[in-house]
């Protein structure tokens, strides 16, 4: 769990002050702008931090070590590694098969089937490895169908943002919040899951409304998809079996880990070790597949916005929140999740969510309960991510996968849609967190 | 060495490149600019992989369930694209010293099914491909087997 710094500033002079929010603006700017890879920035930027912080005696590597979330790390590690062995079993296309033939290969019931598969899977595994499933399926799909899959592929990331919103695992915002604020994942379902599944509700009708009448086919052509053999998708049924025993042991391992008094990370690393065991996968394998950019990506976040917190730039900025919402729990929790999601539409809600963490910790000198807070930091930037084709990585797996089959999303076409589901999303928020919390 | 191969240039349609695989029975098209230097290998391999859309490169399972004519549609789709756009730029040139060695080593690179030689100019004369290297190690293991007797 994080630990709000809670030493003085009285030695910090006002040349550290300066220098620590040049690294970190310098960073955020150019992580915005794109020019250069972001862990890159990351990885320099936290180098620098400790540098500087140990010439200005605000920061060094014991601080810097400490302040990154080893927690948050151990989960994201273990979770690529179950779902990088899981995905290759063919699970997803069967789920995906049986149901468009569940549709009895009606185009707008499939759509409604995969809205729900994608939020479903996008909640207990990641955004981008559902969509990264989910695409290739829906392509196939639409093929036999003989129609456009555009309209698929929008509500698929429009699904999978909402969804990712439901759980502690589903989105790495939620990943980061859980951890720092000792939220468990219990805690998510009870608290998220409920507003989520009334996105979807209210959502299904916009999307019928939307795109209902441009995906119509022929009776010949839904009757191509009955004849569709949904067990040809399993490769390996021994490691299919394997995978969701482990699946379904983190699952629960979740469900009680406040109980059990064991964080994320100790279920998630568990889980891994335990199916590369049962696997016998050559591990050297495995871990070639885990997303080591995103990792390093984090570790140099945090040791950034650790460098912010010992100079005391992140306290500075708490007050002046605190101040600008004259200090009304209310004001505070609803420009979060509104000033979020359209922060988090345009950028990166990673760096974003990392930033807040410590500030809405040190919020905690003047609310009591800081909970309505953190469940509007995590709406609004996990919803955000449905604002623009930039908002999240899945939005742009799809888009990427999409353009090299020929099917170009054009930026402004998908923020028409975007904004509105997620303006219309956020509004939801914004009245369940006033009925529920404040 | 095979003196048996067939140039393009680049400005040509991948329709083109098919037909003249197809006419001259081969796999594999030297690249050549006006001077009849290579610039680029262009297989069938390459070409296939072209065909196939992104969304079934990561995983084939997906074409398990794939509907009729879709590689009708990508044809089409990519019928009129230049050679140029899709060839190999980076492969590996001989002369006609280099040692059978060289050849083989490059040849399993995956997709250089095809090696061209050229002249002290620069000029195509001849290409290796792996039915050059695997009768090369056809007469080594006749050869050897003669000395051994």
């Amino acid at each position: 769990m994080h630990e709000a710094v809670t030493e003085g500033y009285a030695h910090i002079t006002s040349g550290a002050l300066i220098a620590a929010l040049l690294i970190f603006l310098a960073s955020y700017g150019i992580i915005i702008s794109e020019k250069i890879h972001r862990t890159t920035i990351a990885m320099l930027g936290s180098a620098l931090m400790v540098i500087l912080g140990i010439f200005l005696d605000f920061y060094d590597q014991h601080r810097a070590i400490a302040a990154v979330d080893f927690n948050t790390i151990g989960l994201l590690v273990g979770m690529m590694i179950i779902v990088g062995i899981a995905k290759d079993t063919g699970l997803f296309q069967y789920v995906a098969i049986r149901s468009a033939k569940f549709a009895k290969g009606d185009p707008w019931r499939i759509m409604v089937l995969f809205v729900i598969i994608t939020g479903v899977f996008s909640a207990f595994l990641d955004n981008v490895t559902t969509v990264l499933l989910m695409v290739p399926m829906t392509m196939v799909i639409c093929d036999n169908l003989d129609i456009n899959p555009m309209p698929f592929l929008l509500v698929e990331i429009l699904a999978s943002n909402i969804g990712g919103t439901a759980t502690l695992i589903g989105d790495p915002p939620n990943i980061l919040i859980g951890s720092a604020a000792g939220l468990s994942f219990m805690d998510f379902i009870v608290n998220l899951s409920p507003v989520v599944i009334v996105m979807f509700v209210l959502s299904v009708p916009m999307m019928k409304w939307m795109y209902k009448d441009k995906i119509g086919t022929s009776k010949e052509k839904m009757e191509s998809i009955m004849r569709l053999d949904e067990n040809e998708s399993i490769s390996d049924p021994v490691l299919l079996k394997k995978s969701l025993f482990v699946l379904a042991l983190v699952i629960v391992g979740f469900f009680l880990h406040g109980w059990l008094h064991m964080e994320g990370a100790t279920i998630a690393i568990f889980g891994a070790a335990l199916l590369l065991l049962l696997d016998k996968k050559n591990p050297e394998k495995v871990l070639e597949g885990v997303e080591w950019v995103t990792i390093f990506f984090f570790i140099g976040l945090f040791i950034i916005i650790g460098g912010l917190e010992h100079v005391g730039a992140i306290n500075w900025a708490a007050e002046k929140l605190i101040a600008a919402t004259g200090g009304d729990l209310k004001v505070t929790a609803l420009a979060i999740l509104w000033g979020g999601a359209f922060f988090s539409a345009f950028v990166d809600n990673i760096p974003f969510v990392a930033t807040m963490i410590p500030l809405v910790h040190n919020m905690g000198s003047v609310f009591q309960n800081l909970d309505p807070i953190w469940w509007s930091l995590a709406l609004g930037a996990c919803l955000g991510g449905n604002g623009t084709l930039v908002g999240a990585s899945a939005n742009l797996v799809v888009a990427g996968m999409a353009e090299k089959s020929g099917y170009k999303i054009n930026f402004i076409e998908f923020m028409k849609v975007g904004m509105v589901i997620m303006v219309f999303t956020v509004a939801i928020s914004n009245i369940y967190l006033l009925i529920r919390y404040l | 060495m095979s003196r048996e191969f067939c140039v393009i240039s680049p400005d040509k349609t991948i329709k083109d490149a098919i037909t003249a695989m197809v006419e001259k029975k081969t796999n594999s098209l030297v690249v050549v600019n006006e001077e009849n230097k290579p610039i680029g290998i262009l297989s069938s391999y390459t070409l296939i992989k072209e065909a196939v859309p992104a969304y079934l490169k990561d995983d084939p399972i997906y074409s398990n369930f794939g509907a009729e004519g879709t590689l009708d549609k990508y044809a089409a789709k990519m019928k009129d694209k230049k050679i140029e756009e899709i060839m190999h730029k980076d492969f590996h040139i001989l002369s006609e010293e280099d040692a059978m060695i060289e050849a083989a080593s490059y040849a399993i690179e995956a997709s250089r099914r095809m090696l061209p030689v050229v002249d002290a100019q620069g000029k195509v004369i001849g290409v290796i491909n792996r039915t050059s290297i695997k009768n090369a190690l056809y007469h080594a293991m006749q050869n050897g087997e003669k000395d051994a007797s």
